[in-house]
């Protein structure tokens, strides 16, 4: 315990020394800017398929039967993540494992929500599962349609799963509906976010260093995307209040004020009190060819994760290097969609990994 | 790996020397789109030349031919995949000796035919067999399900009175009788197979969902059962991690044919009342991936199913045996040719890739590649082409091409105008008429291609002329369908060409130790050639014993002699590291018999061959004249029983009768100040040879100096240099055979000692001491003052005469020395040139002041350059002289520990008495040769290895070597890796 937190420096590398190499070495591979530059010209799917080739993802899609497709490669490339965190994974000590299974938590829960809302709209099992991420697999999580209330979905399913400590806040015998999945949702992130907040605060360290303010702006980004998904629902504001993470800086005041919020210009007025997401407002324009607010959160997200690769010795990088992994992903679906669809014009709009 | 370039078998003229890279030049082939791919498999087979990537700022999928390459990596796909097929049905594959060459043009569509034919029926064939499979081991599975749950009825019907205990648990109101019939009705089961390790959680989850509502029963099955959804052809291709080092990630490839994955398994039996805990039972079966089958009730309707089961999986058995006959007959008939076709198509792969690399002339009727080739292999380069043309033009079954070379066509920026001369290759007196038109049309090409890439080397006039001249000539062409052979020219270039240095088997080790330092620069003297001999003779002097020396010979020999033996060219990793050193270690071994001889040391004892030089008896008083004892210090018996310690006294007469013919006395054995001795003499040897070493490296500094016409840097660099090593280290050394000459055991006692008398050469004592010789200080005094002048010299010399150069004689000087590195090169012209001479003249000296403006001088850079050089030059003399005392420090502590490992085992060994003796020492013997081997010979030679490798490195190649050139590498077939299933080439 303390020993630990005075020495990081000192016995880091003992217990997670390899795998903190083998993870700054994969972020050597992300894709450049001359890679993106390249991709944005291809013409076809293929010849994004023969760039890609010349970068580490190497013949990932080798064994695909032609027509190639903009879901095959992205279903590929989130196994190639996949495979290289299982790898993590399994080879990583405490508290490190730990930490893992913190981040493949947030992907447990999507895949969660994913699946109730696929058994509401009386979809099969086996075509949602196509779409569930990888990282967030586990065993329980097909039956997850068998349950009809919170309550029932923590006690009968997801009891003995690492999702279990956040059901506290939201057990309840409403019947899940499409809006009561969304709260539930927002409630499991919530307390995970709280609890992963509180891991690494309690790590201390390095890691506390990085990781806070990260979770710190995840919080906080997931305050504001609620309060704009809210506007125009049936979502009360104290309802709303509710779901705010309170990990964030926005914590306690900001966030009072954004449950008073009723449009995004009160939403951008309590932004502004913050030196932090100022900027970030004030770079979101409207109309077309401007950046989303999504855009301009994405940005900062990469920014950070980045950064977290100047420090040595904490288990922000690999967090980090999932997080831009994820991000690259996306950018290269963006690009393959705009190829497949032939709508060049928004192209350029992926988000830049530094 | 394997030399750049096959050394054997190549013509005399093609020998290169090892003293410097070859000399290269750049070439322009003008592939004939129609002949180009031929052309490029006639290159790739003799690995001639290094192409240079044209299109560097072409991204890969732009290229001209990312078809071709995509139908390549289509065939690899097919060929992997027919190779993992044939590998998982045990095939052996047969690898042929000889590499196919690449396949014709004609004959690659028929092959991706027959390849994707192949893969289509294959595929089919295998998803059929895949599928019975899959449905043989669901009946085993079913049959087993039933043998096992036939005991669970029995237990169920045992319980059958308990169920009237739960109806109070359902919340209906059961008022009567018949709702035990109904409730009976809905009784339902559920069975199947499930993984024995997902069976705890199974339950629980049943229990926590149903609520109690159901029975669960379950029983392990006895034997491991395939999994039906494992059974699949196609393990994705890199689906395992390839990290390094994480061997554990090594894909797990079945060992039989579409093996499904083994597994332990449990039956289970769930029996539950109403419809909708049936449904949820069955989600959470679906969940868990168990395999569920109708479970039978009535004992007859088991009977039935068991029936059907048995007659059904007899159909099967037969079924899948033809199947799988017949995919064999297939496979078979694929594995004979998959080999050769492997190499076809990377070989194809390769041309393709090389042709990315060529730029498309104006006409588009040609590739323009270009390409570095050793001026040795312009014959055989051009003889390449011709071949390529030729083939291609059979292939295309055309009237024979008029094949004819162009040759010595210099480029446009050595002249006002490119001479042409037709050489007919084919001998024709009179060249006919189709054959010098299609000459001059490739003249046309020639020239077009040059302007289009030396613009500025034309003025403007002339450049419209050559369009003028050469336009009509391809329009002709076209016009009248004359075939271009391929052709190619050498253009001058100011780039720096990569380094090519021959290599033979022998040779190579030694070079790869200098590459691995830094591979030369252009044309510069290559240290591996002295290498040959300087490595392995100071490894030698480090490793002095000639014992050890000649076990490494003998296993050094071992693998030179057996060097074809498949185990050893295949061998991994440290044996391979050992192999590929073989000649290295071969000549270590025999130097260090050499020095062991010298220093006399054989397994740490030493020998005497010749009888020494040392008598003893001649000590005692008694061999004496009376006269003359009591001149000297002689031995008699008192004296000799009364010391320990005994002086040999040389000025005795008879006592020292003359060196040792070879080495060191075997005598100095037995004395105890035989380490003093021997320090005294390896240091002072070390020096020796590491001056000289040195002195060596500053001189062939010289021949870098003349080769590259720098004769400036001869006297303002590398005699300052000279001077000032020698004057300081080289009277050292004077001094050390001075002493070793002059003084004899009479005068020994008046000797001065080097050490004191070296320090005075600097500090000019007040008194005046003995000296070696009369006038030493006047001598010295010179010495130092020539010192101290070559260090101003050295700093200053070089950069201010740059700065003189630059100033004063501005663009004369340069233009001058422009002028005759040119004229060099055309000599060949020149006499063609006639009139043109004056005006050739005037365009020289305009190309000389070009080059001047484009080069920037920066004077401080120069000087900087310069001072730093110096200073490290300077206080490296001092150190690395002090660094070749490790010769010395080695030796010393080979000797060392080899005396130890003898008093340590072979004296206690000889010392037991001679009954029992006999029984410890073969024991003892042994742990002295295993010690010897492991400590003495492995790691005292690898210590002495790596230092012998930092003294070149270091001390000798920083005296020369600048070691900032790029390796030589051929665009070769033989590069290819030729193993199957192997990684990707390029």
């Amino acid at each position: 315990g303390s020993v630990m937190l005075e020495g990081a420096e000192l016995y880091f590398n003992v217990d997670h020394g390899y795998l903190e190499g083998l993870v700054r070495g994969c972020k050597a591979s992300l894709l450049t800017q001359q890679d993106y530059v390249n991709l944005v010209q291809c013409e076809t799917l293929e010849d994004l398929k023969i760039h890609l080739q010349t970068t580490d993802y190497g013949n990932f899609l080798a064994n695909q039967t032609n027509p190639l497709t903009v879901s095959k490669i992205d279903t590929e490339m989130r196994k190639k993540l996949c495979r290289e965190f299982e790898y993590f994974r399994n080879h990583s000590l405490e508290p490190l494992s730990t930490f893992l299974t913190y981040m493949m938590c947030s992907y447990m829960i999507d895949n969660v929500i994913l699946l109730m809302n696929g058994a509401l709209q009386k979809k099969s099992v086996k075509e949602i599962l196509v779409k569930c991420h990888p990282l967030g697999r586990f065993t329980e999580m097909e039956a997850v349609n068998i349950a009809e209330t919170p309550s029932d979905l923590f006690n009968a399913i997801l009891v003995e799963t690492p999702l279990a400590p956040f059901f506290q806040d939201c057990m309840s015998e409403n019947i899940l509906d499409e809006l009561n999945i969304e709260i539930l949702r927002n409630k499991l992130y919530k307390s995970y976010l709280e609890a992963f907040y509180k891991f690494c605060k309690n790590h201390g360290d390095v890691t506390a260093e990085i990781m806070c303010p990260i979770l710190e702006f995840e919080a906080d980004r997931r305050a504001f995307i609620i309060t704009l998904n809210s506007f125009g629902t049936d979502l009360g504001k104290d309802d709303r209040e509710t779901l705010y993470p309170t990990c964030g800086k926005l914590y306690p005041e900001g966030l009072r004020l954004l449950a008073q919020a009723e449009d995004f210009e009160q939403m951008k007025r309590v932004a502004d009190h913050y030196g932090v997401y100022k900027p970030l407002f004030e770079a979101v324009s409207d109309g077309n060819g401007g950046k989303t607010l999504e855009d301009v959160f994405y940005e900062r997200e990469v920014q950070m994760n980045v950064l977290a690769f100047n420090r040595q010795f904490h288990y922000g990088v690999f967090y980090a290097y999932t997080k831009l992994k994820e991000q690259e992903i996306r950018n290269i679906v963006w690009i393959a969609e705009c190829i497949s669809q032939r709508h060049r014009t928004k192209i350029n709009s992926y988000i830049p990994i530094l | 790996a394997p030399p750049p370039s096959g050394a054997a078998g190549r013509g005399a003229a093609a020998m290169g020397s090892l003293f410097r890279s070859e000399p290269m030049c750049l070439a322009q082939l003008f592939l004939q789109s129609g002949t180009a791919y031929e052309c490029l498999s006639a290159l790739g087979e003799k690995g001639l030349v290094q192409f240079r990537d044209l299109n560097q700022s072409v991204s890969t999928f732009q290229r001209k031919f990312v078809g071709e390459v995509k139908r390549c990596e289509e065939l690899e796909r097919i060929l992997a995949y027919l190779v993992q097929e044939i590998r998982r049905a045990d095939i052996p594959l047969p690898e042929g000796e000889a590499s196919p060459p690449a396949p014709p043009l004609k004959q690659v569509l028929e092959m991706q035919e027959q390849l994707q034919k192949l893969e289509v029926e294959l595929r089919e064939v295998t998803k059929n067999k895949e599928k019975l499979r899959r449905n043989l081991l669901e009946l085993i599975e079913y049959t087993h399900m039933l043998r096992v749950t036939k005991t669970f009825v029995r237990r169920n019907v045992e319980f059958e009175p308990t169920y009237e205990e739960f109806p109070p648990l359902e919340n209906e109101s059961l008022l009567d009788y018949s709702c035990m019939q109904r409730l009976g009705a809905k009784l339902g089961f559920v069975s199947g197979l499930i993984h024995q390790g997902k069976v705890e959680a199974f339950e629980k989850m049943l229990w926590r969902v149903c609520k109690g509502y159901t029975i669960v029963t379950y029983a392990e099955l006895g034997e491991p059962l395939e999994d039906p959804e494992t059974v699949s052809g196609w393990p994705a291709a890199g689906a395992h991690l390839q990290f390094p080092g994480a061997a554990v990630a090594e894909p797990m490839v079945p060992v039989s044919p579409l093996q499904g994955e083994v597994t332990k398994w449990c039956v289970f039996l769930v029996s539950f009342w109403g419809e909708q805990i049936g449904l949820k039972v069955k989600k959470i079966c679906d969940c868990y991936h168990c395999h569920v089958y109708p479970y039978p009730c009535a004992a007859e309707e088991r009977r039935e199913i068991q029936e059907g089961l048995d007659a059904r999986t007899q159909d099967l058995h037969t079924v899948l045996h033809k199947t799988e006959d017949y995919l064999r007959q297939v496979l078979c008939k694929a594995a004979e040719s998959v080999y050769s076709r492997v190499v076809q198509v990377k070989k194809m792969k390769a041309i393709y890739h090389m042709l990315n690399m060529c730029s498309f002339d104006v006409t588009n009727k040609c590739l323009i590649a270009e390409v570095w080739c050793p001026e040795a292999d312009l014959q055989a380069l051009r003889r390449a082409l011709e071949d390529g043309s030729v083939r291609a033009a059979a292939g295309a079954s055309r009237p024979g091409a008029c094949v004819s070379t162009l040759s010595s066509w210099r480029a446009p920026s050595t002249g006002p105008c490119c001479v042409q001369r037709v050489r007919w290759d084919r001998g024709c007196a009179r060249p006919p008429r189709a054959a010098a038109s299609s000459a001059l049309t490739f003249a046309g090409v020639a020239v077009l291609a040059s302007l289009q890439r030396f613009p500025g080397c034309f003025p403007r006039v002339e450049r419209a002329l050559l369009y003028g001249a050469s336009l009509p000539l391809l329009r002709w062409q076209r016009e009248s369908g004359a075939t271009i052979p391929s052709f190619m020219n050498t253009i001058p270039t100011k780039e720096t060409p990569p380094t090519l240095i021959r290599t033979n088997k022998f040779t190579e080790g030694f070079q790869n130790i200098v590459d691995a330092y830094g591979v030369g620069s252009y044309r510069e003297v290559n240290p591996a050639l002295f290498t040959i001999i300087t490595f392995p003779f100071l490894f030698a002097v480090m490793f002095g014993d000639f014992g050890h020396g000649f076990v490494m010979f003998l296993f050094a020999l071992l693998l030179v002699l057996n060097e074809d033996h498949p185990r050893l060219t295949q061998s991994q990793e440290i044996m391979r590291m050992f192999f590929n050193g073989r000649y290295i270690l071969l000549l270590m071994g025999l130097f260090s018999v050499y020095t062991g001889l010298v220093y006399n040391d054989c397994f740490s004892k030493s020998v005497n061959l010749f009888g020494s030089g040392w008598n003893v008896s001649a000590m005692y008083s008694s061999s004496h004249a009376p006269a003359e004892r009591d001149k000297m210090v002689l031995w008699n018996d008192s004296v000799v029983r009364r010391n320990r310690v005994l002086q040999l006294d040389p000025s005795v007469p008879g006592v020292f009768q003359g060196p040792y013919p070879l080495g060191i006395d075997p005598i100095w054995n037995l004395a105890t100040n035989r380490l003093t001795f021997l320090n005294s003499f390896k240091m002072k040897m070390s020096v020796i040879l590491g001056i000289i070493h040195m002195t060596f490296g500053v001189t062939l500094g010289i021949f870098n100096h003349l080769h590259f016409r720098k004769r400036f840097n001869i006297y303002l660099v590398s005699i300052p240099e000279l001077l000032f090593m020698l004057c300081i280290f080289g009277y050292l050394i004077f001094m050390i055979v001075y002493k070793w000459l002059v003084y004899s055991a009479e005068t020994s006692r008046a000797a001065p000692s080097i050490l004191i008398e070296f320090i005075n050469m600097f500090l000019f004592p007040a008194s005046e001491t003995s000296g070696l010789y009369r006038g030493q200080e006047h001598v010295q005094r010179l010495l130092l003052a020539v010192t101290a002048l070559s260090v101003p010299v050295l700093f200053l010399g070089k950069p201010l005469f740059l700065l003189w150069l630059h100033n004063g004689r501005s663009c004369f000087g340069v233009s001058r020395t422009g002028y005759t590195l040119v004229r060099k090169d055309s000599e060949e012209e020149v006499s063609l040139l006639g009139s043109q001479d004056i005006e050739e003249g005037s365009s020289q000296a305009e190309d000389g002041c070009r080059e001047v403006t484009s080069e920037e001088f920066n004077f401080g850079e120069i000087l900087m350059t310069q001072v730093i050089h110096s200073i490290e030059y300077c206080l490296g003399c001092i150190s690395n002289t002090a660094s070749y005392l490790r010769l010395w420090a080695l030796s010393l502590a080979h000797a060392q520990l080899s005396d130890v490992l003898w008093a340590m085992l072979m004296r206690v060994g000889l010392r037991v008495d001679t009954t029992y003796g006999v029984l410890l020492l073969l024991p003892v013997i042994a742990l002295f040769a295993v010690l010897t081997v492991s400590i003495l010979l492995t790691m005292e030679g690898l210590s002495a290895f790596l230092h012998a490798i930092r003294l070149h490195w270091v001390e000798f190649q920083n005296k020369f070597y600048v070691g900032a050139g790029t390796k030589f590498v051929p665009f070769s077939f033989r590069l290819l890796s030729s193993k199957l299933g192997g990684d990707d080439l390029v």
